[in-house]
């Protein structure tokens, strides 16, 4: 699994937006506010920052040289 | 308002009437999913992403007994314009290329490739039928079909077809291992070839579910927005083995938007076929994103069905089958707390924390690893409709 750490979730979700787009998702064809929107959808780590799956993105050279190959999730709460 | 006599007379309800729907006995549900009607008329039921172009559709009951779903699943793509390979695999001299045909030949030697752009994803099971005319062999040309992920490449991410070494109509079963966008024929051995009425015979694809909809009248839709949390009902171009919807045990849940209180009087019942694990303590129902805190889940070291109350974990005795259909209900009432297993009862003191409903099949976590059927929840207690409820549902999915 290849993830890219952000600081904040917004800016993963833009990111996660951003590949649903280019996938066609239901979402963003008929602009309606339904439908798949996202591939992937980032999850809080440890340290409180948003790791994003991006495994089966298309993704530029910039971010290939940014992925991680794991994070540290929250913990659970059980 | 219709109240029977059992009702009236402060009875546990024993019997269905004749053709009564869950929500004819018991109509107050808070929510309620199916693949079924649960009405009695022909609600939709689901909204489904096929994979392949991630295409969306509504279904009703009706659409997924007669088929139209898979139908909509398996629809067959558009196929493109015959291409040569690139890079290492282009020592074909092609010609007459169109979407249903291209004449190869490979006099050059070398290994060369050419064939049709057209998307299939993992498990895909494709059928491919075509005509070979003009064959001519200089040195045991032999080209197999097979699907690639890219025109510079000659790596199967499918099965190959037929080695064919002479003219004649074939027709091969492609069954794909990973995603890909080309069907291609190759081959390194010299000699030339036409191909004629290519055609796709038959896609058998993947879905998944972005919406289970809420027959309850209550517009509380279990929806999933990302892909790769979706719980999928088509698989290989048939409805999922063992039925219903499949939560892969590791992403896949449903979140209704908003939470339904429950309390500490409630009622919920469902069917499910356990599977292997993947979670700890899957969650059958919960209200928390991340998948835990209080809940309804499955003990993945016992197997058996619990409830997260107060911070503390409430165990049954009762385990559902991982091979068959089990019916399951969670019964709340002011004076005890009961778990129902295929009819059998296991009693505990009431609940004193209090339940919420928002999540189904987990979360960010704690997923659930089942074939999921069925799921009515009340946020009333119903221990007099219980049995009445249940044998309705025990009687359409034949189960004890």
């Amino acid at each position: 699994m290849l993830y890219l750490i952000y600081a904040s979730k917004e800016a993963a979700i833009e990111r996660a937006d951003e590949e649903g787009k280019e996938l066609g998702f239901d979402y963003w064809i008929e602009d309606n506010g339904i439908g798949t929107r996202w591939l992937t959808y980032p999850a809080e780590t440890a340290d409180h920052m948003w790791a994003l799956d991006v495994t089966n993105y298309d993704l530029d050279e910039s971010e290939e040289s940014s992925t991680v190959d794991h994070y540290t999730p929250l913990p659970d709460e059980d | 308002m219709h109240v029977s006599l059992d009702s009236a007379l402060g009875r546990q309800r024993r019997l269905n009437s004749v053709g009564e729907s869950v929500l004819q006995i018991a109509p107050n549900a808070a929510a309620a999913y199916s693949l079924r009607s649960l009405t009695g008329g022909d609600p939709k039921v689901v909204r489904v992403r096929r994979e392949i172009d991630n295409a969306e559709s509504d279904f009703t009951a009706a659409g997924i007994s007669s088929g139209a779903l898979t139908s909509f699943v398996n629809d067959i793509q558009t196929v493109g314009t015959a291409v040569n390979g690139t890079g290492s695999f282009d020592n074909y001299t092609v010609s007459n290329l169109s979407n249903t045909g291209f004449s190869a030949d490979n006099s050059a030697g070398g290994t060369g490739s050419a064939g049709f752009p057209y998307v299939f994803k993992d498990e895909d099971i494709l059928i491919v039928k075509y005509t070979v005319t003009n064959f001519s062999s200089t040195a045991s040309l032999s080209p197999q079909i097979r699907g690639v992920s890219a025109t510079n490449s000659v790596t199967g991410k499918t099965n190959s077809g037929t080695a064919f070494t002479a003219n004649g109509t074939y027709t091969d079963v492609l069954t794909a291992t990973a995603d890909g966008t080309h069907l291609m024929f190759a081959d390194g051995n010299t000699g030339s070839y036409t191909i004629s009425d290519f055609e796709i015979v038959s896609h058998s694809s993947s879905g998944f579910v972005e919406t289970w909809y809420d027959q309850s009248g209550n517009s509380k839709d279990a929806v999933q927005a990302t892909a790769e949390s979706q719980p999928k009902i088509v698989s290989a171009g048939i409805l999922v083995t063992e039925g219903g919807l499949l939560f892969n045990g590791d992403t896949n849940f449903f979140d209704i938007g908003s939470s339904i209180s429950l309390g500490t009087e409630f009622f919920f019942t469902g069917v499910l076929n356990r599977n292997s694990r993947v979670d700890a303590n899957g969650t059958i129902i919960g209200n928390d994103g991340g998948g835990g805190g209080n809940r309804a889940f499955i003990n993945s070291s016992t197997n058996t069905i619990g409830i997260r109350d107060g911070d503390a974990n409430i165990q049954s005795s009762l385990v559902p089958s991982d091979s068959s259909d089990s019916l399951i209900s969670y019964q709340a009432s002011a004076s005890s707390f009961t778990f129902i297993l295929n009819g059998t009862t296991n009693v505990k003191s009431a609940l004193t924390g209090g339940q919420a409903f928002r999540y189904m099949g987990g979360g960010s976590g704690f997923n659930l690893s089942v074939n999921l059927k069925e799921l009515i929840v009340y946020d009333t207690d119903q221990t007099a409709n219980r049995t009445a409820i249940e044998a309705n549902i025990n009687s359409h999915y034949s189960i004890f």
